[in-house]
């Protein structure tokens, strides 16, 4: 029988995923310029980097690298990377080559390899001109009220 | 974000093993059959039901430390449930005393009995009014809900 949980097992289940990101000593934000489609089962492996001068990927280094909480505007849990005023950016540095547009972003962790997600960005950002910047904001988790029932 | 199958996978095996909820070492959690009209939710609480109390109706304990976790072949969705203990998640009633009572479902608590984990309401109430009769639980899961993390 399928049980309902209360609010103290799904608090648990996102201490849970915060203490498994603690374990990894870093979290490696990457874009990529491949096309792709979010799945639990995606393979980062396919997802091809930028190769302009000046992309590197964002480095999470800091603690917790997950925070989260209840949304009561959207009446939703979350879980967000890295620290409330964390904001990553990247940049080219140099004349780049204009077909590199950049899609989407995902997150690997630095000692599990683990997938820990992937999105499209909702515009893709192309990079042709020195300083071209992609901001990525919200790195998060959106957590349905009722995802453990 | 959409997690990866590894990060739904571990956040299924940490609640299985979480000893401050329902995976403790020591004194585990119970199972307890509920003689109140109740409904199961988020922000259950102990006092929002009342237990059953014919004789043989104790709550029953799980298995101390971690529980079993998998994934639903059918369904897909990640599973954690609770070890069954021996003789099972099963009440049977021996004396008329107390009867006839209703039971509307059951709920899982800390041992202590004072932090619900979760209910389940049965898909009618069981009246029990005889010796010889059961209520039974065959199990006790929680499923994740499936693209509930995006």
């Amino acid at each position: 029988m399928k049980f309902v949980s209360t609010n103290v097992l799904r608090l648990s289940c996102l201490a849970a995923l915060q203490a498994a990101a603690s374990a990894n000593s870093t979290l490696d934000v990457r874009a990529t310029i491949t096309p792709f489609t979010p799945s639990p089962s995606l393979d980062p492996d396919t997802l091809v980097p930028p190769t302009f001068s000046g992309y590197v990927p964002v480095i999470v280094d800091v603690a917790p690298k997950f925070t989260y909480g209840w949304d009561s505007a959207l009446s939703v849990w979350f879980a967000k990377l890295g620290p409330a005023n964390l904001a990553f950016m990247y940049f080219a540095d140099d004349v780049v080559d204009p077909t590199q547009i950049i899609v989407g972003v995902f997150v690997k962790g630095g000692d599990d390899d683990f997938l820990w997600g992937s999105y499209l960005l909702d515009q893709p950002r192309q990079f042709a001109a020195e300083w071209d910047a992609a901001p990525v904001t919200d790195v998060l988790y959106t957590i349905a009220q009722n995802f453990l029932q | 974000m959409i997690p990866g199958n590894a990060i739904l996978n571990a956040i299924a095996e940490a609640l299985a093993a979480d000893p401050s909820t329902i995976a403790p070492l020591l004194n585990p959690p119970k199972l307890g059959l509920v003689k109140t009209a109740f409904v199961p939710g988020p922000n259950l609480a102990i006092t929002d039901y009342t237990l059953a109390d014919f004789v043989t109706s104790t709550p029953i304990g799980a298995i101390a430390g971690a529980q079993n976790s998998g994934i639903n072949p059918v369904t897909l969705e990640r599973i954690v449930e609770m070890k069954i203990p021996a003789g099972g998640w099963r009440w049977v009633v021996t004396s008329t005393t107390n009867l006839p009572q209703t039971i509307y479902g059951a709920v899982l608590y800390d041992n202590g009995g004072t932090t619900v984990y979760g209910a389940v309401l049965f898909n009618a109430p069981i009246l029990l009014d005889a010796v010889g009769q059961v209520c039974e639980v065959d199990a006790v899961q929680f499923a994740f809900l499936i693209n509930g993390i995006q």
